[in-house]
């Protein structure tokens, strides 16, 4: 044994950097501990028991303590204890004879208790199915991958499915509820689907608000200047559209987009019938007649007594090229968005105020704010009105500062509005600014996007779209691991973007793996443009800007308006695609600067 | 930094530091690596007694930007020499006056220089499968070590020295140590690690330390859980491996002046005896929100030096911590603070 002690002494001043001191051959043994688990790493749930099991030399005699934040949990050689809440924590096991004492802090890992939590996406109306329909059903669950998971679904008590996917399908009209049940070793979840099984399907016809935080579908012009009106609507499969203006159907307007010039000062009430050609009227026996499908929706117009120069706000001495205040931030959900490593969230941002106080916040430092996936706006106002001007090629009105460089170009749409009812709040009419790709093939005008909640933390956020297709945000836990990707101050569990979509331009290098969002031609923010990118020689790092003119700006038909200035700025993801594993391709956007005040100094603030 | 031509002011920093060969703990050049392709690399000073900061001083005492990715900094022969990846430069500057007094040009990606005399250094490149041999008395390229990668995926770091041996980890897209005969300029040896080892130190057994970061999701070479490698620099054999978690990703190993405890980042700030047998479970400092990037330990009085790169967007931030983990102070750099150099 003496052998064995002498052979132990030595390993131990040979393994240290301190070569001096003399080995005591026959110095009495302190404790030696030996922990059961090889990192010092012990992870348990909550309301488990933990025992931790060390072993332990020379321990004859010996005295133990475990001890947690300087208290203590026992004086056994072997801890077993419970943890009431999920904390990770250090505890401190020592051993000590009457040689001397050893320490080992290990750590104990409080997991919450992780049943299985089921998310499938309904629509926010509730779930209407046609009869003698198959209506496909797979979950997104999460925590499946835990031990002794089982997923099954029920009808009226009976099982009628024991995988996570379940088609339903019925041919009596009525309200009927299925069960999904999944359970694994930490706990069991059960979700409620009601279903309305019926022989039409609920069509459905409105005018979306200007901002998704506005409840008016009011809209403003100026007398003489045409609007562009186009309702959204829900299972049509062949809509036919009647208008009406103030009760007189206005002949000839049978397309989704109504062109409107109202020529009278006032209110005019605009309305759109939209009949299903598949369900027209039909004579079902000789007494009784069928009438059409048909749903109606309505938007006010206030047509205003005036001209667009009869608002203008001149800059004046004071003025400040930059923009003067956030009005709105609504992004998609995205990576970025509540992020607080780099992305400057604190977690208090649950409220549209606290979100626009976050956007404002990062711009004025002109740090980046980012706008999420396809449809995440930002609306910007100036002290002034941002005179149009440019007319030669290469001028420009104003700027949009972006990171893009070459390799990442994430494109935001722009959008510009005038303040029409001068109430000085941006609930007017934002026209789109032209860009490169405005008519190309595979854009989309009138794109829309709804994003849904996710059931848990740290899961992908599901979309569908207005084309019948759906995705996801991908949750990229290596990267961004706040909770949700899904903004805090969205109160409502879905919530649908609507915009101008781009076709995706990003392709993967198959050596380096590296993704390359490529630049689109011009009029867009965040674009390593060829033509309007003006930062590039900046030495500042955050200086990538690109060059708008107010001249780009057109009617939802294409044709272009004439707007002298304007008073507020939208910039607004163009795309929905992401680069795997960078994730949602999202605009990025610094700074707004007006370049008929912006000077030399004024940039180098 | 505005736009526009830059001002030249003169420093001068005095100090009893010697006569350079030896570090003093005494001042401390930060090199702000700057955003890739934006050309604002910069170089800071600081003053551990005083606690002042002076940023930009490369460009404010040379009336010249310093370049584009500022990688490292070497203190040698009474010069700093610093290298400026993307620039393919190598500037060496008075540490007293920050002036510049020779550069050395022609590399295609420069990464760290390490010094085999006053007239040998071997330079370090990413994406170029050589070593660069150069004199630094004449700022001449003389040479190179030539190695088996090619130019898209070549990748050579940095280097410790044990006899007449020169060993350098291969990041970018690599697993490998390689290990150079100083005397023929031939790669002798080469030893497997895991993906991607980051860094290379040697401790005071004459046990090198290097730290894999795994690779990343989606890399068509692979992504893995990294390790903390213990090597011994004899046998050039593995003795330890620490694995850490998939997903992880660790960075920045760094010792201590006595060489007897090594200090990395892995989201939090690590530290640990070189003869432990486990990775302790308590970090030295906890993370906290922060994008640590850079670490170093003042090689005299073992205070801990942090840069936190915030974003990559705004100036960075190092936080300074004496050796108990104490809060000493913090101050504002240029962007994206990454490396160190004691003088």
């Amino acid at each position: 044994m003496k052998k064995l002690y002498t052979l132990f002494l030595i390993t131990v001043f040979l393994a240290g950097c301190n070569k001096d001191g003399q080995v005591e051959i026959d110095q009495p043994m302190t404790p030696q501990i030996t922990l059961d688990s090889e990192d010092g790493i012990y992870t348990v749930k909550v309301g488990r028991e933990l025992t931790i099991a060390p072993t332990v030399q020379y321990a004859e005699n010996a005295l133990f303590s475990w001890t947690l934040d300087g208290k203590l949990l026992s004086t056994e050689p072997t801890l077993t204890h419970t943890w009431s809440e999920a904390a990770e924590v250090y505890v401190m096991f020592t051993v000590q004879n009457e040689n001397g004492k050893a320490e080992e802090e290990l750590k104990v890992v409080v997991l919450e208790m992780a049943p299985p939590v089921i998310s499938l996406a309904l629509p926010s109306k509730g779930l209407k199915v046609l009869q003698n329909t198959d209506y496909i059903f797979t979950p997104d669950i999460q925590n499946s991958d835990l031990e002794e998971f089982r997923c099954e679904w029920l009808r009226e008590g009976e099982v009628v499915s024991e995988s996570v996917t379940y088609t339903f399908n019925e041919a009596e009209l009525g309200t009927y509820t299925v069960v999904c049940h999944a359970s694994n070793i930490d706990g069991e979840t059960t979700k409620e689907i009601t279903l309305e099984v019926v022989d039409e399907l609920p069509y459905e016809v409105f005018f979306h608000t200007q901002s998704i935080f506005r409840t008016s579908t009011d809209r403003y012009v100026y007398i003489g200047t045409p609007i562009f009106l186009e309702p959204q609507l829900s299972y049509f499969d062949n809509p036919q559209f009647v208008w009406s203006v103030d009760g007189e159907t206005v002949p000839d307007a049978v397309a989704r987009m109504f062109r409107y010039t109202p020529t009278e000062a006032g209110e005019h009430i605009v309305r759109v019938t939209v009949s299903e050609a598949k369900q027209q009227a039909k004579q079902l026996t000789r007494n009784i007649i069928r009438a059409e499908t048909a749903f109606t929706a309505e938007v006010k117009v206030t047509c205003v007594d005036a001209a667009q120069e009869d608002r203008y706000r001149p800059a004046t001495g004071d003025s400040s090229p930059l923009w003067n205040k956030v009005w709105e931030y609504t992004p998609a959900p995205g990576q970025f968005v509540g992020e607080m490593k780099t992305g400057g969230f604190d977690g208090t941002e649950t409220t549209q105020e606290a979100a626009v106080a976050y956007a404002e916040g990062r711009l004025k430092e002109k740090i980046w704010v980012s706008l999420g996936a396809f449809g995440g706006y930002i609306v910007v106002g100036f002290d002034h009105s941002i005179p149009k001007r440019a007319t030669a090629e290469g001028e420009y009105d104003f700027t949009i500062q972006g990171n893009a460089f070459d390799g990442s170009s994430e494109p935001g749409i722009v959008w510009v509005m005038q303040d029409i009812n001068k109430n000085g709040e941006p609930d007017d009419e934002w026209y789109e600014l032209r860009g490169s790709d405005t008519d190309k093939e595979g854009t989309i005008q009138n794109y829309a996007v709804t994003y849904y909640r996710p059931a848990g933390k740290q899961m992908d956020v599901q979309w569908t779209d207005s084309e019948g297709k759906s995705g996801c945000i991908d949750y990229l836990i290596t990267y961004h691991q706040q909770d949700y990707y899904y903004p805090a101050w969205i109160k409502s569990d879905t919530y649908t973007l609507y915009g101008t979509r781009l076709a995706p331009n990003n392709v993967q290098d198959p050596t380096t793996g590296y993704w390359d969002n490529q630049s689109y031609g011009w009029g867009y923010v965040d674009n390593f443009s060829e033509t309007d990118n003006l930062g590039g020689d900046v030495v500042d790092g955050s200086g990538q800007t690109n060059g708008f003119r107010i001249a780009n700006a057109m009617y939802r038909d294409g044709t272009p308006v004439d707007l002298q200035y304007v008073d507020f700025i939208k910039v607004q993801t163009g795309v929905q695609v992401k680069s795997g594993w960078l994730g949602e391709v999202s605009t990025e956007v610094f700074s707004f600067s007006d370049l008929s005040v912006a000077t030399d100094n004024e940039n180098n603030k | 930094m505005g736009y526009g031509p830059i001002d030249e002011e003169t420093f001068y920093i005095d100090g009893n530091f010697g006569d350079g060969s030896e570090v003093t703990g005494k001042g401390l050049f930060i090199t702000n690596e700057g955003n890739f392709m934006y050309g604002n690399a910069s170089l800071s000073y600081y003053d551990p007694e005083t606690k002042r900061v002076e940023n930009e001083v490369f460009a404010r005492a040379n009336a010249q930007k310093l370049g584009d990715v500022a990688q490292s900094m070497t203190m040698h022969g009474g010069l700093g020499w610093i290298v400026v990846n993307n620039s393919g430069v190598i500037f060496a500057i008075d540490p007293n006056t920050f002036k510049e007094v020779g550069r050395i040009t022609g590399f295609t990606s420069p990464r760290y220089i390490h010094f085999l005399s006053d007239e040998k250094a071997y330079v370090t490149q990413i994406w170029d499968p050589r070593i660069y041999i150069v004199n630094p008395k004449t700022y001449q390229i003389t040479g190179y070590v030539e190695t088996d990668m090619d130019y898209e995926s070549g990748s050579t770091e940095q280097m410790v020295q044990y006899g007449k041996y020169v060993f350098t980890n291969c990041w970018s897209y690599q697993n490998r140590i390689l290990k150079i005969d100083t005397e023929t300029d031939e790669v002798v040896d080469e030893l497997v690690v895991g993906i991607q080892p980051t860094s290379l130190v040697m401790d005071c057994n004459n046990k090198m330390w290097t730290i894999t970061d795994g690779g990343y999701e989606g890399s068509p070479y692979g992504h893995e859980a990294p390790s903390l490698y213990r090597i011994d620099a004899e046998t050039f054999k593995i003795e330890k491996q620490f694995k850490f978690k998939f997903g992880d990703w660790p960075s920045e190993v760094q010792l201590n002046g006595t060489k007897d405890k090594v200090y990395w980042l892995n989201n939090s700030v690590w530290c640990m005896g070189v003869t432990a047998d486990r990775v302790p479970v308590k970090p030295f400092l906890e993370y906290h929100n922060t994008l640590y990037y850079g670490l170093t330990i003042n090689p005299v009085n073992g205070d801990v030096y942090i840069a936190d790169a915030i974003d990559y967007v705004q100036n960075g931030v190092v936080l300074r911590y004496s050796a108990e983990g104490e809060l000493l102070d913090t101050f504002t750099v240029g962007i994206i603070p990454g490396a160190f150099c004691w003088r």
